[in-house]
């Protein structure tokens, strides 16, 4: 009887303190969850980028309009909360919206791509000016990538 | 004599009394130490799925209509098709590669495009997959053409132009196509997403 005591109390002390410790290396999760975060977020930025950079206007146009939707939806996600690297990319994102809108002779439109760059930057804390923006959208409109005719 | 006879098989007894209660002391002790280690392994099992459903379930929770799960396929896809990348990048820039293990990791590749094409709905998605299926199958020209397989290089970049030109690009070139990957084999050749 006294043996079966102690069975129990060694099992169950051993039980307790593997789930304090499992439990503890559960929430190591969490790395792995904001890497795989970040991997999609810099992954869709970066081939969006690219597509702004080599495609035609339509298919940079969805490609970005393609990445601002996704960032929207990423914001939901628990690992996206402290990650400042997707409001920038968004941001720029919209700031290269304005400049295809820019250039298509859409100011409207363009207005309103600076107006939610400025508030995906402010999300992150940086208050941009409008003004500022617009000369970020001037530079970009200014420094398009050179239309090569294809080979 | 007789008293000193008796008194060593006493203590011969007494000795042997101890080892074997030594021994058994021991036996139990370990016993109850192995039960411990099956508690731990059992609880560190069960605290673990605590723990990493706890994580999973405050990730996730906001995803929860068609639509928001149908995004979850899309952001696992993109989060794996970028890994991929850049492990392959990184290969593709580490001289002790030879070229059957950079094939084999640019197949790794063309494998998980192919699984986000599967899962992927949207569009603009599948645009995307299509444009780093286009630059794989330009780095495995490129592979091919250090290899001295120039019939398979070439069949690669043609694979490479006509992907790239689908998904809209102005320039498909073949020396476009390998600045564009030698400067991409550089950038993305990191251990951490979100270089720039």
């Amino acid at each position: 009887m006294k043996a079966l005591k102690l069975c129990g109390i060694a099992l169950s002390s051993g039980l307790l303190v593997g789930v304090v410790a499992g439990s503890y290396m559960g929430t190591w999760i969490d790395g792995i969850l904001i890497w795989r975060e970040m991997s999609a977020g810099t992954g869709y930025a970066e081939l969006s980028n690219l597509q702004y950079d080599q495609a035609d206007t339509e298919h940079a146009r969805q490609a970005l309009l393609g990445f601002t939707k996704f960032s929207q939806s990423m914001s939901k996600l628990h690992s996206a909360q402290r990650d400042k690297a997707l409001l920038v990319d968004t941001g720029r994102a919209y700031l290269r919206l304005a400049a295809i809108e820019e250039r298509a002779g859409n100011s409207s439109l363009s207005r309103q791509y600076v107006l939610n760059a400025q508030q995906s930057f402010k999300s992150m804390g940086r208050e941009i000016p409008e003004e500022e923006l617009n000369k970020q959208v001037t530079k970009i409109v200014s420094t398009a990538p050179p239309k090569s005719p294809p080979s | 004599m007789s008293s000193d006879v008796v008194k060593s098989a006493a203590a011969r007894t007494k000795g042997s009394v101890d080892q074997f209660g030594g021994e058994r002391v021991l036996k139990r002790a370990a016993f109850f130490g192995l039960l411990f280690l099956v508690g731990a392994g059992i609880g560190s099992y069960a605290g673990w799925e605590l723990g990493s459903l706890f994580e999973s379930t405050r990730e996730f929770q906001a995803f929860r209509t068609a639509e928001e799960k149908a995004f979850l396929r899309t952001y696992e896809s993109m989060a794996s098709l970028w890994i991929v990348n850049m492990r392959s990048a990184t290969i593709l820039q580490d001289p002790k590669y030879g070229s059957e293990g950079r094939r084999e990791d640019l197949n790794l590749v063309l494998d998980a495009a192919q699984k986000g094409r599967t899962q992927a709905t949207d569009p603009a998605v599948l645009t995307l997959i299509d444009v780093e299926t286009g630059i794989t199958y330009a780095r495995l020209g490129m592979v091919e053409e250090a290899a001295g397989n120039l019939p398979a290089s070439q069949t690669w970049m043609q694979k490479a132009q006509t992907a790239l030109k689908q998904a809209g690009w102005k320039n498909y070139s073949e020396p476009h196509l390998r600045e564009i990957v030698q400067a991409r084999n550089l950038q993305d050749s990191c251990d951490c997403p979100g270089k720039k």
